[in-house]
C-alpha cells in the first residue's frame, strides 16, 4: 500500500515538473517570437531594413524551436492539445506570412511590408486567440 | 458573358434602379434589405462535365465548387428538410438584408461562400477547417449539429437560416451564393447575398494562390459558363473538424 501511495506520488510529482518544463519552453519561444515582432515593428517605423530583417529571424527561429519539440499535440497546452493541427497550419502561415515581409521589405514595397507584418501579427494572434482562449 | 446573360444583367440593373436609385456599381441595394452583387450565371456540373441535378445531391452531404472567382470556394448542401424563407441577416457593419430561402423541390438546397468571415478561414485545396455537420453529429462549436462550422476559433452558421452566424466570434453570416433550380432540374450560380469578404480573402494568401492556382491574379479570375462541383472529400486532402 507504501509502495503505491508512493508511486503515485511520484507521478503525479514527474507529470507536475514536466508538464511545468513544456511550459517553460513555451514562454521562452513565444517570447523570442515576441521579441521578433516588435523589431519587425521598429524596423516598419523607422525604415529599418536590418531590424525587420532580425525580427522575422527571431520569429522564423522561433517557428523551428518549436517544430524540434517533435509533435505538436504535447506541446500545447492539455486542454488545446487537441487543436495541434489548427496551431501547425498557423505555423505554416506565419512562415509565409514571414518571407512575404521580407521579398518586401528587399523590394522596397513598404505598402507590402506593412500588409505581411499586419498579416503576421494577424496570424499570431489567432493562434493565441484558440489556444489561449481569448 | 453571353449576350442573353448580360442583358439579363442589364435588366436587373435596370429594375433595380428604378426600384431604388441607390445603385453603386454592380452591387445592387434596395430599399427591402437586399445586398445583392450579380456575376454571371454560370452551371454546377460534375467532375466529368455533366450537369448536377437538384435530385441527385445526397442529403446532408458537402459539395464544393468555386464562385464567382476561381479561388472562391463555396458550399453546396442539400439540407435534407426545408430551409426557413424571409430570414433577416445582418452585415457586420449594421446592413440588413434579406435571405429569402433555400431552392428545389423540397427547398432545401442551399449555397454559401467558405471562407469564415471572422478571419478567412477556408476551403482550399490542401485542407478545410470549414465543414457541415450533420443533424445527428456533434460539434464543439455549438449545441447541435446541422451547422456549418468554422474549426479554425469554432464559428457556426445555420444552413437552413441563410448561413446565420449562431455562435462563435464570427461577426456576420457567411455570404450566400444565389442559385437558380430549372426546369430541368439542373442549378446555376447567378450571384451573391449579403457581405462578402474577397477583397480581404485575395489579400491574405499570397503564398496559397501562388502554389494551388499559379499566383493571385489567375486565382482572382472569374469562373465562365460552367464549375466543377464535387464532393468535398474529393476537393481537399484532409478535412478538419472539432
Amino acid at each position: 500500500m507504501k509502495k503505491l501511495i508512493t508511486i503515485a506520488l511520484l507521478s503525479g510529482l514527474l507529470s507536475t515538473v514536466t508538464m511545468a518544463q513544456k511550459q517553460q519552453e513555451r514562454i521562452s519561444d513565444m517570447k523570442h517570437m515576441a521579441d521578433g515582432m516588435g523589431l519587425i515593428m521598429n524596423g516598419l517605423l523607422y525604415n529599418y531594413l536590418d531590424n525587420v530583417d532580425a525580427g522575422v529571424k527571431y520569429i522564423q527561429e522561433g517557428v523551428n524551436s518549436i517544430h524540434k519539440k517533435g509533435d505538436l499535440k504535447s506541446y500545447l497546452p492539455a486542454d488545446t492539445a487537441y487543436a495541434y493541427k489548427f496551431g501547425e497550419k498557423s505555423l505554416r502561415r506565419i512562415m509565409e506570412y514571414s518571407n512575404e515581409l521580407d521579398e518586401a521589405m528587399a523590394a522596397k514595397d513598404y505598402d507590402g511590408a506593412l500588409e505581411s507584418a499586419s498579416l503576421l501579427m494577424r496570424q499570431c494572434n489567432s493562434c493565441h486567440a484558440r489556444v489561449r482562449g481569448w | 458573358m453571353q449576350r442573353r446573360d448580360f442583358l439579363r444583367v442589364v435588366g436587373a440593373g435596370a429594375t433595380a434602379v428604378a426600384v431604388c436609385p441607390s445603385m453603386i456599381g454592380g452591387t445592387l441595394y434596395a430599399d427591402n434589405g437586399l445586398l445583392y452583387k450579380a456575376y454571371e450565371k454560370v452551371q454546377l456540373v460534375d467532375g466529368e462535365g455533366n450537369p448536377v441535378k437538384a435530385s441527385e445531391l445526397k442529403a446532408e452531404k458537402t459539395y464544393v465548387f468555386n464562385y464567382p472567382q476561381v479561388a472562391v470556394p463555396c458550399f453546396l448542401i442539400n439540407l435534407g428538410e426545408k430551409a426557413d424563407n424571409e430570414v433577416k441577416l445582418q452585415s457586420e457593419d449594421g446592413v440588413e438584408y434579406i435571405w429569402s430561402g433555400a431552392v428545389g423541390k423540397e427547398q432545401s438546397i442551399v449555397a454559401y461562400t467558405a471562407i469564415c468571415p471572422h478571419q478567412l478561414t477556408h476551403v482550399n485545396k490542401a485542407d478545410s477547417f470549414m465543414s457541415y455537420v450533420p443533424r445527428k453529429a456533434k460539434t464543439m462549436a455549438y449545441s447541435e449539429g446541422g451547422v456549418i462550422i468554422c474549426a479554425s476559433h469554432l464559428s457556426a452558421f445555420d444552413p437552413k437560416k441563410g448561413a446565420k452566424n449562431v455562435s462563435g466570434p464570427a461577426p456576420q453570416p457567411l455570404a450566400s451564393i444565389v442559385l437558380e433550380h430549372a426546369k430541368d432540374e439542373t442549378l446555376w450560380a447567378v450571384a451573391v447575398l449579403g457581405q462578402d469578404k474577397f477583397h480581404d480573402y485575395f489579400k491574405s494568401f499570397k503564398s496559397e494562390f501562388k502554389e494551388q492556382f499559379g499566383g493571385r491574379r489567375k486565382a482572382k479570375k472569374f469562373v465562365s459558363f460552367s464549375v466543377p462541383t464535387v464532393a468535398i472529400s474529393e476537393y481537399t486532402k484532409e478535412i478538419i473538424a472539432y
